[in-house]
C-alpha cells in the first residue's frame, strides 16, 4: 500500500479502523469545527473560520451520503486552505476549475479519503470476487456512501480493469477510467442503441441483476476494438442520466 | 532547616532512578542484560514496540470517544446566547474583502447566496464567535 493521504492519517490518529467508526461530527470536533444541519438553498455546505475555530454547516435537504461526502469537503477546506477566503464577489461563490491543484478537486480527494479511506477500500476490494453493482452497493453501504462515490473510488485505487461513464439522453457527460487501462479505451460520447444501458434509458427496461456481455464497438470506436468484448452493467442517476460501469478485457490493461 | 524524606519521596527517587538507568543505558548494556537473563533482545524491541502502538491506538481511541460525546453534547445546547446582526455582518463583509486575517470561508456547490442563505452564514459567524470567547474564557481560566 502506497503513503497514508493526510485524511487517512487523520482517520489513524484518532484510532478509527472500522468504516462504522468514521463520525464525521466527531472528527469535525477534534479539528475545532462544530458542524449544524439546516436547509440551505444555493450550495451543498459552507465552512467560516477562524485561526482555531470553525463552523460548517452542511444542507440538510440533501441525501444523507451526499452530506457526509460534502462535510468531508469542507473538512479537507479547513485542512487545506485554513485562512483563506474562497467566495469571491459579493454573493456568489467562486466556480474554480477544477483541475487537480484546485482547491475545490483537493478538498473532494480529501472527503473521498476520508469517508473511503483506501487502507480500509482496498482490503474488501481484493476479497470483491467480480465487479458486479450488488458487490459495490454492498460495500457503499458498508462506508454510507453513494454508488457513484464508491465507483469512482475503485476507479482511483485500479483494482479492476474497468471504465465508468455517465451518459444523458443525448450525450455522455463525465467517464473515468482505471489508470491500468491504455487510454485509447475511451468510451464515445453519445448512448449506443444497442447497449443495455440505452434500453434502460431511452425504453424503461430495468437493471440488470449481473453484468452483461456486449461487443466493445458498442462503446469504444478505437480500430480494432470489435474483437473484444466487454461486461456492463448499468444504474440510473437522477436528472435523467446513466451511469455504467464497464469492465474491460485483459488486452486493455496497458 | 530540611526534613527527612517521607518513604514516599524515597520510593519515588528510587522508581526514578531505575527509569534513568533503562533509559540511559547503551544498546551494548540492554543486550547483555537481556543475555543475562535468557531473554531475545530483539524479540523484547518486537514487543515493546507492539505494547506501544496499541497504548497509542487505544489512548487515541479514547479521545476520539470523548469527541464523539463533547460533540454530541454541544449540539444540544444551545449555543448562541445573543446574537448581534449589524455587528456580524461587518465581520461577515470584512472577511469577505480579506480585511479580516487568518479567515476561512468556502462553499461547496455554491451559486448565489440567498438571502436565507446569507442570514444563516452570519448566525455561524455569530457562533464562531461564541466558540473563540469559550476559548478565551479556558486560556483565562
Amino acid at each position: 500500500m502506497g503513503r497514508m493521504t493526510s485524511a487517512e492519517r487523520l482517520l489513524v490518529g484518532l484510532g478509527i479502523a472500522e468504516p462504522k467508526d468514521i463520525d464525521l461530527d466527531a472528527i469535525a470536533w477534534t479539528q475545532g469545527a462544530v458542524v449544524n444541519y439546516r436547509p440551505i438553498d444555493n450550495c451543498e455546505a459552507t465552512i467560516l473560520g477562524s485561526k482555531k475555530r470553525a463552523v460548517i454547516s452542511v444542507n440538510s435537504l440533501s441525501m444523507r451520503q451526499r452530506r457526509r461526502f460534502s462535510l468531508g469537503h469542507e473538512l479537507g477546506h479547513w485542512h487545506y486552505d485554513r485562512g483563506k477566503v474562497l467566495f469571491c464577489g459579493k454573493n456568489d461563490v467562486c466556480n474554480f476549475r477544477h483541475d487537480a491543484l484546485s482547491p475545490e478537486r483537493r478538498a473532494d480527494d480529501f472527503a473521498s479519503d476520508l469517508i473511503l479511506p483506501n487502507f480500509m477500500v482496498l482490503p474488501r476490494l481484493r476479497k470483491m470476487k467480480r465487479l458486479t453493482l450488488a458487490a459495490s452497493r454492498e460495500l457503499a453501504d458498508e462506508f454510507d456512501v453513494s454508488l457513484t462515490t464508491t465507483l469512482v473510488k475503485m476507479i482511483a485505487l485500479n483494482h479492476f480493469p474497468m471504465v465508468i461513464v455517465c451518459h444523458n439522453r443525448r450525450d455522455r457527460v463525465w467517464y473515468k477510467t482505471s489508470p491500468m487501462i491504455a487510454e485509447w479505451w475511451r468510451p464515445v460520447r453519445a448512448l449506443d442503441d444497442q447497449t443495455f444501458a440505452a434500453d434502460m434509458l431511452l425504453r424503461g427496461a430495468d437493471e440488470q441483476n449481473f453484468p452483461r456481455k456486449n461487443p466493445a464497438d458498442a462503446w469504444f470506436d478505437f480500430k480494432g476494438c470489435d474483437r473484444y468484448e466487454v461486461e456492463e452493467q448499468s444504474f440510473l442517476l437522477p436528472d435523467d442520466e446513466i451511469l455504467t460501469v464497464l469492465t474491460l478485457p485483459r488486452q486493455a490493461i496497458a | 532547616m530540611s526534613r527527612d524524606p517521607t518513604d514516599r519521596e524515597k520510593l519515588s527517587k528510587l522508581d526514578r532512578a531505575i527509569d534513568d538507568s533503562i533509559l540511559e543505558a547503551s544498546e551494548a548494556d540492554l543486550r547483555e542484560d537481556f543475555k543475562e537473563a535468557g531473554d531475545d533482545f530483539e524479540k523484547a524491541v518486537a514487543r515493546a514496540g507492539r505494547a506501544l502502538e496499541q497504548a497509542k491506538a487505544r489512548a487515541a481511541r479514547m479521545r476520539f470517544e470523548r469527541a464523539q460525546d463533547e460533540s454530541k453534547a454541544y449540539r444540544e445546547q444551545d449555543n448562541v446566547k445573543s446574537f448581534d446582526l449589524a455587528k456580524a455582518r461587518c465581520r461577515f463583509d470584512g472577511m469577505r474583502s480579506g480585511e479580516v486575517a487568518e479567515s476561512t470561508m468556502a462553499a461547496r456547490k455554491g451559486g448565489k447566496l440567498s438571502e436565507r442563505d446569507e442570514e444563516n452564514l452570519l448566525k455561524d459567524l455569530a457562533q464562531l464567535e461564541a466558540l473563540e470567547n469559550e476559548d478565551k474564557v479556558e486560556w483565562e481560566e
